[in-house]
């Protein structure tokens, strides 16, 4: 045997040995890794509000949809997109949501459904659900490991406080989530949103996904609404209104 | 992760990766593995409209009033349906088999549903399951819950106190003897099971069960012995009195111990022999017991005393028709005298089975199953060879279930059309033709029907797109009128004294050298050159010819059934050479390789050499090499005599030598039913097996399974190229059609370095396809199929997922300057992303309402782009060339002239853009003076500035909000209407068309001159007042915001949050 033969068997031996491993993981060693790779605890912790710019791409639609996505550790979340100067907004603020639809020509806010709020809520999740998933209030389930377009994933299902469930596939080697499955129950019915996560990027040292493509369960990626994050920054100054219903509002400027 | 945790984590990689380069040096090149090609992806086209046969139904009301349905399709998996059939989504795809045959669910868990695989409904065509599953989160997740070797389930029963406990009634193996048949009990959810009854003989399983629903322990079982070769079938013995392993049993004690229940222990059963026999319990009255009997007389029974005594009841030919393929009793829930007999037509009888009437009313028949709601009887469903239907009113009238594309091709072929369109036939579904595009998407009414019967190989005609020819089962082979769907019975007739042996399939094929020729397979080879008109026999009999395989007279067992489904020692396919017309190959189903090469004059039989073929090996395709002569692939399907593996052969000296390119331990699941030579690469080969295709890019040393989009696990039956397009075309049994769209792709991977990081790979020329407009709201549910790409499609490979870091994939135009950003795709293998050819939209001023047309950019003109990767701080390059759509009527002049126009449109929403965004910066500020300035001259002007500042703008955008339909139409809403009619044609525009544009350009300069007007001479005499006031001016440059800026400020409705956000807003951009 050779040198180099050998380095390679002991290597086999070592990644076969971290196969059996993998095999026997638990569900809670899996988010331990994946908090661990995404920049530990301390940092994650660290990030109180999460702001990031970029691009909507929706199939079909060669429109400039600029996108501000904003969370805060305490649970509140803001969404914009932004065509031709007119912002549509949606908006959890821990308790209720509220959107702004202004494309048909109505800029005034209009309240959201329970329903819709509990995804919301989901999208509020600073962190995804599964980091310190007791103390939210979830229960975790580790399903094995499952082919994800080439990568065998580690399949976690989270039930939700909310009673909604989201599964998640961690890629094995990174130990980031690629994948996310989120099923909802809108008015009773069942809706399965699939997004995809990529282009991770250090955000004041947590990897934060820079790109989300999502679509219907088992749609291809051309099939997807993705946005590309150009910027995100850390801790932002973000006053309440940014998340409160603006119901005392009145217009500054008349149209 | 800590500072120095993450250096050592980085270490640890780069060790590794260190090793990984190593081991690169040391091994051989990588191997293509299925996530490689995935990325290729697939599309389904249809259709929904024929749908496939349905073998098994459960459902379940929900507490809030909805019917939760779980379908069971012959062989296209299990489907999902939570809103009472409106909708409807596979959920078994990802498991090994996709042929159903009994589904349950627990009345105690409501999430936990049991699939038996296998469909018991033992037609030629069957498919093959492998065990039994459960899922406990309601149908998202299986697992494999044992009976490996029971190939198919008939049905599963649970006990409704014990979810544990279940019943699995196992038929078992159609093709070959297996012990492991008959009833199945598990404990245990399915760790262990035991044989709790079995037949005497090793072709005997269970055919029936049913439980008493006051004593789970209390069942009736059917035992039914049965066995189908290929050239007979037998259910019971091999004849209406020989012995047969048949019977009806009843166990009180859960399967413990069983008693036989027959004409000597039950006063009126029949005598026997029995073939196969259903067995019901009505739900509502337990001792009402009803079976359904194959035998010399057979008949409906029905006891009530809980089989104690049975009385013959109905024996009609609807009730005893062809009891191997309907053998299934349902007892209405609310009513033990109301029967449902699914069989050719669906019967029902109101009065306990003394008098059927057909219930069918307009479903296709051939019905397999049925499901009645339990608190509303009228709503009955039923599920047969054409898919799932619903009654609202007890089976006087149906629904079709239109979302079901569970469609069971036999075979596909493609014309040259543009865009072209698929061909193929069907299980019970005649043949039809289809659209591969179509604007809108190709909904069930873009395919037309053609013919008749069960459709097998379908082709337009090559030298008259006007007809198709198409064939029903046993040859029966016509000619189509498409324009007028009248069709001429063209299949050739027999001589004196002779009989034809057609296949079932019996195969068609057009010559690649000359497109009036046509062939077609009985034990002879015939050939007509003039449509049918007249056929040549181009070979003696090249079959076996032996008559032991020739009895389909006496085929049936208990009860005769000799359709062609039988048909023997016949041939089974054919192909000509694209490299010598003189050379044509022949396989039978008896296991004959029969070449000429002198166009017919003589046959040699080559199967002797074949090593290792067992003998009488059906031949179920051979495949003559399109790049040599020499060269043919064969394919020999051996799952008519129980065997399950792919037998895949390549010779490369016209047949003399032949190497086994795929056995069972090649990876390849499944027998063979097809193998292909790509046409262009002759190292690529497409092989479809029950379960899959499988591809090589090293001329069959390796294949790996197509997985891309999801594709099931499906038997694949034929594979068609279209040529022009560079298409595959997939034939599945059981999920219709597949398009794996341009395989220039898949054909740059094969000469590619799959050891590199990264690759661009090829991709058909790109086209500037016409957009039409077609479709219309069907509701949700309708199915429809998928389009092409509507762009120009990027593809690359890469080695492995792309985590971390951007992947930023631009396009350039010929002068390097950037066109767009795409988003590009972090999956391994093969990647593919559909660039739009769109130059950016244009900026367009905020008004009341979106502008719609504003919201696209035109198409690029026809030219080279560069298209460039940058991937971990390297940058990869390729050129792509965009042409016009080869059907436009228009020139490339005349699009360059649509591109100007549009993009002068584009150039002056981009003015109005800048002269809004001034004059709403100017009353932003406007309004901001105002705010604690005293009355007096400086506020005054601050008002008439800000008033003028409107005046403008409400000469340019449409102001009024509320959400209704304004009409207010502004210079912009003009332009927008103006740029969105360049937009819809690229040809030349109309002359009016861009004087129009020039008009609004002209009324804007009018707008452009007032505001500059007000920053020159209003704006500095507005400012000397406001210094006198003592407030700060107003700068020109500093007021104008972007629309995105003025859109926020306005949302935000407070001046001081407005002024805190405006700031962070203007350091972030």
């Amino acid at each position: 045997m050779t040198r180099f033969t050998r380095l390679i068997a002991a290597l086999i031996a070592c990644l076969a040995g971290a196969n059996a491993l993998a095999a026997a993981l638990t569900a809670d060693e899996i988010i331990a890794n994946h908090v661990r790779a995404r920049g530990g605890k301390d940092k994650l912790i660290a990030i109180q509000g999460l702001e990031r710019v970029g691009r909507l791409i929706v199939p079909g639609f060669n429109g400039q949809l600029d996108v501000r996505d904003l969370k805060t550790r305490a649970g509140e979340y803001r969404q914009e997109v932004t065509l031709q100067g007119m912002t549509q907004v949606q908006a959890y603020d821990g308790h209720q949501a509220w959107q702004v639809q202004p494309f048909q020509g109505r800029k005034d806010p209009s309240l959201m459904s329970a329903d819709e709020a509990k995804g919301l809520a989901l999208s509020a999740d600073i962190d995804f659900p599964l980091v310190d998933y007791r103390k939210k209030g979830h229960t975790v389930e580790y399903l094995g490991v499952e082919d994800i377009d080439g990568t065998a994933a580690h399949k976690l299902r989270v039930t939700l406080k909310s009673g909604n469930e989201s599964t998640f596939w961690l890629d094995p080697d990174s130990w980031m989530v690629i994948r996310e499955l989120d099923r909802q129950t809108i008015r009773g019915a069942e809706q399965l949103i699939e997004t995809d996560f990529g282009e991770y990027e250090a955000v004041a040292g947590v990897y934060v996904p820079m790109s989300e493509a999502a679509g219907a369960k088992d749609s291809d990626a051309a099939q997807k609404q993705k946005i590309v994050y150009e910027k995100a920054v850390a801790n932002p100054t973000l006053p309440p209104s940014e998340f409160t219903f603006p119901v005392a509002a009145a217009p500054a400027v008349q149209q | 992760m800590s500072a120095r945790a993450l250096s050592a984590a980085l270490a640890t990689a780069a060790v590794l990766a260190s090793a990984g380069a190593i081991a690169t040096e040391l091994s051989p090149p990588p191997v293509l593995e299925s996530a490689s090609i995935a990325g290729l992806g697939a599309r389904n086209v249809g259709s929904a409209t024929m749908s496939g046969r349905i073998a098994a139904i459960a459902g379940r009301l929900e507490p809030d009033g909805k019917v939760t349905l779980f379908v069971g399709s012959a062989s296209g998996g299990v489907w999902r349906s939570l809103d009472g059939g409106t909708t409807f989504k596979p959920i078994f795809d990802k498991m090994p088999v996709l042929s159903i045959g009994a589904i349950a669910l627990d009345a105690a868990n409501p999430k936990t549903v049991w699939v038996g695989t296998g469909e018991s409904w033992t037609r030629n065509s069957v498919s093959v399951g492998n065990g039994i599953y459960r899922s406990t989160d309601g149908g998202d997740t299986w697992a494999f819950r044992g009976l490996p070797e029971s190939e198919r389930i008939n049905r599963i029963l649970i006990d409704p106190a014990h979810s544990d406990t279940v019943y699995a009634c196992v038929p078992g193996k159609l093709w070959s003897d297996s012990a492991e048949r008959g009833l199945y009990k598990t404990t245990d959810g399915g760790a262990t099971w035991a044989l709790v009854l079995k037949g005497p003989n090793l072709s005997t399983g269970c055919s029936g069960l049913a439980m008493d629903p006051r004593n789970p322990k209390r069942l009736f079982a059917g035992l039914w012995d049965f066995r189908r070769k290929g050239w007979t079938f037998r259910s019971g013995g091999e004849g209406p009195t020989a012995a047969s392993g048949s019977g009806l049993f009843l166990t009180e004690d859960g399967g413990a111990t069983w008693k036989r229940l027959d004409a000597s222990s039950a006063k009126g059963l029949p005598k026997g022999p029995w073939g196969r026999l259903d067995v019901a319990i009505a739900p509502t009255q337990p001792d009402v017991v009803y079976a359904v009997i194959e035998g010399v007389r057979s008949a409906l029974f029905r006891s009530d005393d809980g089989g104690k005594t049975w009385e013959e009841r109905d024996r009609s030919t609807a009730m005893v028709w062809r009891p191997f393929y309907f053998s299934r009793l349902v007892v209405d829930p609310t009513n033990a005298d109301r029967i449902y007999k699914p069989d050719g037509r669906l019967i029902a009888s109101e009065d306990g089975g003394k008098s059927f009437a057909d219930v069918s009313g307009g479903t296709h028949g051939d019905h397999h199953d049925v499901w009645v709601n339990p608190k509303n009887p009228s709503e009955v469903i039923t599920g047969d060879d054409g898919g799932l239907w619903f009654s609202h009113d007890a089976g006087n009238k149906w629904w079709k279930a239109d979302n079901l594309p569970v469609s069971q091709f036999y075979h596909v072929s493609v014309d040259d059309r543009d865009p072209y369109q698929v061909y193929g036939g069907l299980q019970d579904n005649s043949s039809w033709a289809g659209d591969s595009a179509y604007p809108g998407g190709i909904t069930n009414g873009r395919w037309e029907n053609l013919y008749g019967g069960d459709g097998m190989w379908t082709f337009a005609d090559p030298t008259d797109p006007e007809f198709a020819y198409a064939e029903a089962q046993g040859g029966t082979i016509g000619r189509i009128d498409r324009r007028t769907l009248t069709h001429r019975d063209i299949q050739p007739r027999a001589l004196y004294k002779e009989k034809l042996r057609f296949n079932w399939n019996s195969p068609i094929a057009l010559s690649p050298s000359d497109p009036t020729k046509l062939y077609l397979g009985a034990q002879f080879l015939f050939m007509t050159q003039d449509h049918g008109q007249s056929w040549a026999r181009i070979s003696p009999d090249l079959t076996t010819n032996d008559p032991a395989k020739q009895k389909q007279e006496e085929s049936g067992g208990v009860t005769v059934d000799n359709s062609a489904a039988e048909m023997h020692t016949t041939i089974y396919t054919i192909a000509e050479s694209p490299k010598d017309a003189r050379t044509i190959w022949v396989g039978t189903d008896d296991g004959n390789v029969q070449l000429t090469r002198d166009a017919g004059h003589t046959w040699h039989n080559l199967v002797g050499n074949v090593t290792g073929l067992p003998a009488a090996s059906w031949v179920s395709w051979l495949e003559a090499g399109h790049h040599e002569a020499g060269v043919v692939y064969a394919a020999f399907d051996r799952h008519s005599v129980g065997d399950m593996t792919p037998w895949v052969y390549a010779s490369r000296d016209f047949g003399v030598t032949w190497s086994r390119l795929v056995d069972g331990k090649s990876g390849v699941r499944g027998y063979a039913h097809v193998i292909r030579e790509d046409p262009v690469n002759p190292r690529i080969l497409y092989l479809g097996t029950e379960y899959g295709l499988y591809v090589s890019i090293d001329g069959g040393s390796h294949f790996a399974e197509f997985t891309g989009s999801a594709f099931p696990h499906v038997a694949v039956r034929d594979i068609a190229f279209q040529k022009r397009d560079q298409d595959l075309v997939l034939a599945t049994h059981g999920r219709g059609i597949w398009i794996i769209d341009d395989l220039t792709t898949l054909r740059s991977l094969a000469a590619a370095d799959l050891s590199k990081e990264f690759q661009f790979l090829e991709s058909r020329p790109v086209q500037q396809r016409l957009q039409g407009q077609g479709g219309w709201a069907e509701g949700d549910a309708k199915w429809s199929g998928q389009n092409p790409a509507d762009g120009a499609v990027i593809s690359y490979y890469q080695r492995a997922r792309h985590v971390f870091g951007r992947l930023k994939l631009e396009v350039l135009d010929s002068s390097g300057h950037l066109i767009d950003t795409l988003p590009a795709s972090t999956r391994k293998g093969i990647n593919r992303i559909v660039w739009s050819m769109q130059v950016a939209a244009p900026r367009v001023p905020t008004a009341a309402q979106a502008a719609f047309s504003g919201t696209q950019g035109p198409r690029v003109t026809p030219g080279l782009y560069t298209i460039r990767m940058t991937k971990a701080g390297k940058v990869y390059e390729r050129t792509v060339s965009v042409g016009l759509d080869r059907r436009a009527s228009y020139t490339l002049a005349d699009r360059e002239a649509q591109y100007q126009g549009a993009m002068k449109a584009h150039a002056l929403f981009g003015r109005m853009t800048d002269v809004v965004d001034r004059l709403n910066g100017y009353r932003l500020l406007a309004r901001e003076r105002q705010a604690g300035l005293a009355e007096g001259p400086a506020r005054a002007a601050l008002e008439k500035f800000d008033a003028r500042a409107d005046e403008l703008r409400k000469l340019v955008v449409a102001t009024k909000e509320g959400g209704a339909i304004t009409g207010e139409e502004r210079l912009r809403e003009h332009l927008d209407y103006a740029y969105g009619a360049l937009l819809s044609y690229e040809g030349r525009p109309g002359d009016y068309q861009l004087e129009r544009v020039n008009v609004l350009s002209r009324e804007l300069a009018e707008v452009e001159a007032g505001t500059e007007a007000l920053g020159k001479s209003d704006l500095p005499a507005l400012n000397k007042l406001l210094e006198a006031a003592g407030a700060s001016p107003i700068a020109d440059t500093a007021a104008t915001l972007s629309g995105r800026q003025y859109a926020a400020l306005e949302a935000l409705r407070s001046v001081d949050e407005r002024q805190a956000v405006a700031t962070r807003m203007r350091e972030r951009d």
